[in-house]
């Protein structure tokens, strides 16, 4: 979706295998993410893109993506084994741009994004087979230490109550900073804060539990 | 905490925290870049006339309603069923007479005389033996949860892991498929012996993973034991529970020593759990010892081990041959 003079341009899209690619026509950019002012951070921007996007703009909805993956991805990891929790972040979108259509408010977006994240993320864990929770070192044996200490902090983590977990996650798994976790997520900064700083001591406490083992 | 670790962390401003930092470069490999896929449209419908539509209906319907029944057996909720295998076992304080449906918060008890075979929908059954008393703490698609307050259980199950779940006053045991006996005695002690597959006992923090034909010693306050095989020398096995329960420092070291020198090839599972459990001291001795009874694969190290790297275990036990527990439905035919 991109303005010029008051008007709506269309951008032109192409699908490769099934992949979404896009072209602006004011931009000539290649890709979503180099049309910086196209998605500015702003609640207004938001809006225009979740009504373009419900309009059947898929240039918007890929820009609505790119904004929130992180952090759907974030609240789902917080509940599910990582290796679902990538393909449960396209079920949650997918879902998404069916069911758009239907989001009357437009400024409800990430609310009603993230009640489908959790309500999918909490499916999947009643369905997911307790297999999938395995200590990991009984999967195989080629995985680098890099990757064991990666998936013990993980584990440390998801161990923590939920509130810590899913904040801890969207800060050091997904980078986000504390006001884009409280802004996004809608919750006061207060609480995004303090849920950071006690899950953090939480955490340290148990890595270090861990390594005296 | 420092001001501006504080600040690190809520907004990634002021003077790195070098825990936070070494979490968020260790993290990243989980975060989430991967591109949205547009969901291809489908596929317009060819024609298929109409009396073909109804014959594939019907006999889509009929493998339907077939698999439904099969998968409502073995994924939904477990139909337990208690049935006398001898004496006057009580179900809630109630004789079992015939076959009887257990119900989530009910209790079956056997006296000295008496057994029941808990028979769990298609997934296999649980001897209650004498002196025992258990209950069905919950039954839910995926999780069966049992509490074994104190006796005997004998379990033969045919499921995914962590499906089925023992409670017991010093721990819980999850299965990981297929076959267990685990006992609780006075004051909480208790013993697992593993006689297919794996059984995982974990209480808090501390895990212990059982492969066949070991067992474990669970000691409250202590938690679960080191595994070791049965047919361990009972030197080693008195020398473990040293090691595992005692708090005096001089007498751990001594038992460690005596575990060494008793240890046999096989025991080097033990080993290698003792020394997930040891100080870095005890692990390089336990490293010797252990790689003069059966070499390392050549990606294990002694500085490795010693600095507790877990791939470098991991290559260790999967060197052992003991099978892998995520493949648990290969464990099955042990059974038998």
């Amino acid at each position: 979706l991109a303005r010029r003079g008051g008007a709506t341009v269309a951008p032109k899209i192409e699908f490769s295998s099934g992949t979404l690619k896009a072209e602006s026509r004011l931009s000539g950019k290649g890709s979503v993410q180099e049309m910086g002012p196209v998605v500015a951070n702003k609640a207004q921007d938001e809006a225009a893109l979740v009504r373009a996007a419900r309009d059947g703009d898929r240039l918007a909805f890929a820009a609505l993506y790119d904004r929130y993956k992180r952090l759907v991805h974030g609240i789902i990891l917080a509940q599910v084994s990582p290796h679902i929790a990538e393909d449960l972040v396209q079920d949650v979108f997918e879902r998404a741009l069916r069911q758009i259509t239907k989001l009357r408010d437009e400024n409800a977006f990430s609310g009603w994004l993230i009640a489908i994240a959790r309500n999918r993320a909490r499916d999947n864990f009643r369905r997911e087979t307790p297999h999938d929770r395995l200590p990991e070192w009984l999967a195989g044996p080629e995985r680098t230490s890099a990757q064991v200490e990666a998936a013990a902090a993980l584990q440390a983590i998801l161990k923590l109550p939920e509130a810590y977990r899913e904040t801890l996650l969207l800060r050091l798994v997904e980078g986000m900073t504390g006001p884009e976790i409280a802004e996004r997520v809608g919750i006061t900064p207060e609480s995004v804060r303090v849920n950071l700083h006690r899950g953090m001591r939480l955490l340290r406490e148990q890595l270090e539990r861990h390594g005296k083992r | 905490m420092n001001e501006t670790f504080e600040d690190y962390l809520w907004e990634k401003s002021g003077k790195p925290d070098a825990e936070v930092e070494r979490l968020e470069a260790l993290l990243t490999a989980y975060r989430f870049e991967r591109p949205f896929v547009f969901p291809v449209a489908r596929p317009t419908k060819r024609f298929v006339s109409r009396r073909w539509l109804w014959v594939m209906a019907a006999a889509a319907a009929c493998v339907l309603f077939a698999m439904a029944v099969f998968l409502s057996e073995l994924h939904g909720p477990v139909k337990w069923q208690a049935r006398r295998s001898e004496g006057d076992p009580r179900l809630n304080g109630r004789t079992i007479t015939g076959a009887e449906l257990l119900r989530v918060g009910e209790v079956i008890t056997t006296d000295e005389r008496s057994e029941v075979e808990l028979k769990a929908g298609k997934h296999g059954y649980i001897r209650v033996l004498p002196g025992t008393t258990v209950r069905l703490l919950q039954s839910a698609t995926q999780h069966e949860r049992l509490e074994l307050q104190h006796g005997t259980i004998e379990a033969s199950l045919y499921a995914p892991p962590f499906m089925f779940s023992f409670d017991t006053p010093s721990g819980t045991a999850y299965d990981i498929g297929c076959a267990f006996t685990l006992s609780v005695g006075e004051g909480g002690k208790g013993r697992l012996r593993v006689t297919s597959g794996w059984v995982q006992f974990e209480v808090d923090d501390k895990q212990e993973l059982a492969p066949a034909g070991t067992a474990i010693v669970i000691e409250p306050g202590f938690g679960p034991g080191t595994p070791f095989f049965e047919d361990a020398p009972p030197r080693l096995q008195e020398a473990l529970a040293k090691v595992d329960f005692d708090n005096n420092p001089t007498q751990r070291a001594v038992a460690l020593n005596d575990v060494m020198t008793e240890a046999r090839t096989r025991d080097v599972y033990t080993l290698l759990q003792l020394m997930r459990n040891a100080t870095p001291p005890e692990r390089a001795l336990l490293f010797d010892r252990a790689s003069t009874l059966r070499a390392p694969p050549a990606s294990v190290t002694r500085d490795g081990i010693v600095m507790r790297n877990e791939q470098m275990y991991d290559d260790w036990v999967a060197s052992l041959g003991l099978g892998n527990a995520k493949r648990w439905w290969v464990h099955w035919s042990d059974r038998f």
